[in-house]
């Protein structure tokens, strides 16, 4: 019995100790790829690709269902980035509102004569609109029959886009003027091709929004969504820039995502039945470059591009976690062939088997502790003054690790106007193992045991109800 | 009445270029109305009297082409000529410009007496 | 080998069953809040330079603009101007910082006559020295290496040949590109064979800067860009020029060809097959049809395609009509085709006519959705 525990408490001590290894990897990395971007940031001017006769074209595609109230505003907004040359194609998915009527009024659309040349699979398209407006030529508006997934939507997208780069965003973000920029010049910064392209995404729940247009950022009031701004901030400037250095990164959200159209379409475009289809696609992508023998580049910049609301409520925060939760274990699955893989390269040696050890097992690790720490305690064979010590350690680490990722924040850019933001800010990191933590965790396990009984996931009914985020910062510490 | 000041609204949302317009077209002798974004200005055109709208394209809110488009479709004040000032320098932004009913195109950076000169040539000294 | 490693294990679980793991874990601990205490006081420090900054801003800004307002937008001057009026203090790290940003957001702002002026007035503020003290003693900051040499370029201060030599041999991509800008915007034309002949190892968008370096520089001439076209160089090196082929129209089918035929399915012969367009390479036209035939990609015959609709004279029309009509092909391809008919009036204006009569079904939608003055470049 004792060689038993001992056993068992090895195991989770090397998994423990590995992780805390790839944690104080991703501090140091993160720290070394933010100096990179902003080195090369200050050795150029914005204005060089704003100026540009020759800058690549770019096609924004932004699926939406039932956003009659916001939708006006938040297209608007898309038209109004600063980039010279760019379209945006917004895909009405079927909905059951005034969305596209609105849109038709607005925007002074028509019915054009257009054949979808269906690369990438999609629900049958109904109609393609354009603006008799000469100042919105560069809209277009599909009008497709729901296909019940963000994916389909978007599918649909690609296949109208006119440009050879693809911004993948939700109407209900509110993007900064200069995105198409900074995203831009991360792909043609670059040795080799770069497939698809992040930045960071932080809650719009407080910020000053006025007709879909940031004023001003700040930082959210309502606890929970403060934690997901703390928690998207650790993941973002901490887990994706870190990866960033190797160059592995497994997954760019679904709230702001450029991406190569052709590499996209060759990859067969998103999945319409998974529930992580961003992380799904760009695991696609990924192993479709391996398959070719071509060398690629997935990449974040740490500026922040993106507001998205996140959400509010206990009910919602948790249902998006599941879907998550289950779209991760769908990935893992499907593209298991993948995991330590020496064909699939850094992907199959490094992403995928990261993606599975830590991203994957760490809820559940961590309820197993739970468990045996309650056996131990049963059977009275728990060394407490260690546990405790331990416990502290762990408590600690995490606290540190979350400052240091808004140390990071700063260092990009001073988000926040307001000095008691920040102070607020670090605060919550004490609170976030209390409280948020355990939520993730319930989730994330929740999400597990539904996917392995086949439980049918309430995907459309979810996204429907109204400006939810349908993104995943993957990476997030679990 | 006849010797009223020639009016200009100016839309920038650059400080430093909104201001150098400022001094320098006021101190011509004309008058001006400023606004920082397209929805500023759509609301002063539709208030306000106006000789001549300088903008710039890339604004927030409402970029330029679309500020021009609403002002040659609205009712009054559709004739106002535009000059447009932009960073941008490809040929597409350049024609779109003048499609949607631009009188003239400057990129930046701007030299202050050209841009008086134009001034004149569209409505003539304050 | 298997012993040794039972070994280590071994060894691994005697140190973390003894004395070991109190021990790790009370050293992380310290280090963990020691590295917090670190994280907030970073935080802190942030907040205030960026504090120390804006108060700098504004109470320079104003200063300054006025006085440039006064002194080059009234008085006209040029130069010499009384710099000492401003009392500013550049000898102090952050109020020069802050006074370079004005200053190159009204010289990027002001041009013509005027932004002459305001770069006169950058260099009598003592900015030559300090940039010429930059690039000969940071050279391995990349970010002040660049910014010191935008900054003589500006000012049109020359540099000493050693040390631009030296500069245009760095190892550092970012830093030979800005070296490459400083003598595009100092010497023009003069400095095309020097800037051209040592570039390598730039990406796109090193590439993209320095086509507007050359193209904002008012160059106007027939300069033989192609002859830097090189089957060996990278994909960068090679679109630049041929963008600049495009924008000053030299035709060069043979160089162009050369890098087609080298590798056809690579990025660089793609952009060859669209320069040939855009240069209406007129000799090229059966020789792209050619190249369709023998093609296996889907990227390079759309290439293909797009190019014959610009450089053709009819004698391809046969040819793009019988891909439009083949509906096996991927519907891209016949759209292309199309459009390249299109392209070609007049003289498939009665071939156009024939197929708007009698095509119907997905042909028709085609014909159609190509046709719409709405539907633009898709």
């Amino acid at each position: 019995m004792t060689h038993f525990i001992s056993s068992v408490e090895f195991i989770f001590g090397l998994y423990c100790l590995l992780l805390l290894a790839v944690y104080v990897m991703l501090f140091r990395m993160s720290s070394l790829s933010i100096r990179r971007n902003l080195r090369q940031r200050g050795s150029r001017r914005i204005q060089t690709l704003l100026e540009s006769e020759i800058a690549p074209g770019v096609s924004i595609v932004a699926p939406a269902y039932n956003e009659s109230v916001t939708i006006v505003n938040n297209v608007r907004s898309l038209m109004t980035l600063f980039y010279p040359r760019y379209e945006v194609v917004i895909v009405n998915d079927g909905s059951k509102d005034d969305t596209l009527p609105k849109l038709i009024k607005e925007f002074d659309l028509v019915a054009v004569d257009f054949l979808v040349d269906y690369l990438v699979p999609c629900k049958e398209i109904k109609g393609i609109y354009k603006s008799r407006d000469i100042s919105h030529k560069h809209l277009t508006v599909v009008d497709k029959i729901n296909g019940g997934s963000k994916a389909d939507a978007v599918n649909a997208g690609i296949n109208v886009a006119a440009f050879p780069y693809i911004l993948n965003t939700d109407v209900d973000c509110v993007l900064a003027n200069d995105t198409l920029v900074y995203l831009m010049e991360a792909v043609l910064d670059a040795k080799e091709r770069v497939i698809a392209v992040g930045a960071t995404l932080r809650m719009s729940n407080s910020s000053y929004v006025d007709s879909g247009m940031l004023v001003e950022a700040a930082l959210p009031k309502p606890i929970l969504a403060r934690f997901q701004e703390m928690e998207y901030i650790r993941s973002y400037l901490l887990g994706k820039m870190g990866w960033n250095y190797l160059n592995c990164i497994p997954n760019v959200s679904g709230g702001l995502g450029l991406f190569d159209k052709e590499i996209l379409i060759a990859a067969g475009g998103y999945d319409p039945k998974s529930l992580g289809e961003d992380m799904e696609m760009v695991t696609r992508m990924c192993m479709k470059m391996c398959d070719n023998n071509e060398k690629y580049e997935v990449k974040y910049i740490p500026q922040t591009l993106c507001w998205t609301e996140g959400p509010d409520s206990l009910k919602m925060l948790t249902r998006q976690r599941i879907r998550w939760a289950r779209g991760l274990m769908q990935i893992m699955r499907t593209h298991r062939k993948a995991f330590f893989n020496p064909s699939y390269k850094r992907f199959g040696l490094v992403v995928f088997p990261y993606n599975a050890i830590f991203e994957f097992f760490a809820p559940i690790m961590e309820i197993l502790g739970i468990f045996f720490y309650i056996y131990l305690i049963l059977t009275n064979g728990i060394n407490w003054q260690m546990a405790i010590l331990l416990l502290v350690f762990v408590y600690m680490f995490s606290v540190f690790l979350t400052s240091f990722s808004i140390l990071l924040d700063n260092y990009v850019y001073k988000y926040y106007k307001r000095r008691q933001d920040i102070v607020r800010l670090c605060l919550t990191a004490f609170l976030e193992p209390f409280i948020y933590h355990p939520i993730i965790v319930y989730s994330s396990i929740k999400g597990y045991i539904q996917e392995l009984f086949g439980k049918k996931h309430a995907w459309g009914e979810m996204k429907r109800k109204g400006t939810l985020t349908p993104l995943s910062p993957n990476g997030a510490k679990k | 009445m006849w010797d009223k000041k020639k009016r200009i609204l100016v839309v920038e949302d650059n400080e430093i270029l909104l201001g150098i317009m400022q001094f320098v077209l006021s101190r011509e002798g004309y008058d001006l109305l400023l606004a920082k974004s397209g929805k500023e200005a759509l609301s002063l055109v539709s208030d306000e009297s106006i000789d001549l709208i300088i903008t710039d394209l890339a604004l927030p809110f409402a970029n330029g082409f679309e500020i021009i488009d609403r002002i040659r479709k609205s009712n009054t004040n559709n004739q106002v000529p535009v000059i447009i000032i932009s960073g941008y320098r490809d040929d597409n932004s350049i024609v779109e410009g003048f499609e949607v009913g631009a009188n003239d195109y400057i990129k930046k950076p701007i030299s202050p007496s050209e841009l008086i000169s134009r001034v004149r040539l569209r409505i003539g000294h304050a | 080998m298997l012993s040794t490693l039972g070994y280590i294990i071994h060894d691994i679980r005697a140190f973390f069953e003894g004395n070991g793991w109190p021990v790790f874990v009370i050293v992380a601990l310290v280090l963990s809040v020691f590295f917090w205490t670190a994280c907030l006081i970073g935080i802190a420090f942030f907040y205030y330079r960026d504090y120390r900054y804006r108060r700098a801003y504004s109470r320079i800004y104003p200063a300054l603009r006025d006085f440039i307002y006064e002194y080059i937008l009234v008085e006209n001057r040029t130069s010499h101007f009384p710099v000492d009026k401003l009392g500013l203090d550049l000898d102090n790290k952050l109020v020069s910082k802050v006074v370079r940003h004005i200053l190159h957001d009204f010289i990027f702002t002001i041009g013509g006559e005027k932004g002459q002026s305001m770069r006169h007035l950058f260099n009598e503020l003592g900015f030559d020295k300090e940039s010429q003290y930059e690039i000969r003693h940071s050279a391995t900051n990349i970010v002040t290496t660049v910014r010191s040499l935008a900054n003589l370029a500006l000012m049109k201060v020359s540099i000493q040949d050693t040390i631009l030599d030296r500069l245009q041999k760095s190892p550092q991509a970012e830093i030979r590109v800005a070296a490459s800008k400083y003598l595009l915007q100092v010497e023009g034309e003069q400095a095309f064979d020097k800037v051209f002949d040592g570039l390598y190892g730039i990406s796109q968008l090193h590439a993209l800067d320095i086509f507007q370096t050359v193209v904002q520089g008012n160059y106007y001439g027939d300069y033989a860009f192609s002859q830097w076209l090189e089957v060996s160089k990278s994909f960068a090196v090679n679109s630049l020029f041929m963008d600049l082929m495009v924008y000053y129209q030299e035709l060069n089918e043979a160089q162009l060809w050369t890098l087609i035929t080298a590798d056809k399915e690579s990025k660089t012969a793609l952009k060859a097959i669209n320069s040939l367009g855009k240069l209406l390479a007129k000799d090229s036209e059966e020789r792209l049809q050619a190249l369709y035939t023998e093609e296996s990609s889907l990227a390079a015959k759309l290439e293909i395609l797009k190019a014959l609709g610009r450089v053709g004279q009819g004698k391809s029309i046969d040819f793009l009509n019988g891909l439009f009509m083949d509906a096996n092909l991927p519907l891209s391809l016949r759209k292309h085709a199309y459009r390249s008919l299109v392209a070609q009036k007049p003289y498939s204006s009665a071939l156009l006519r024939k197929i708007e009569e009698q095509v119907d079904g997905e042909e028709r939608k085609l014909v159609r959705s190509i046709n719409h003055p709405m539907v633009h470049y898709i």
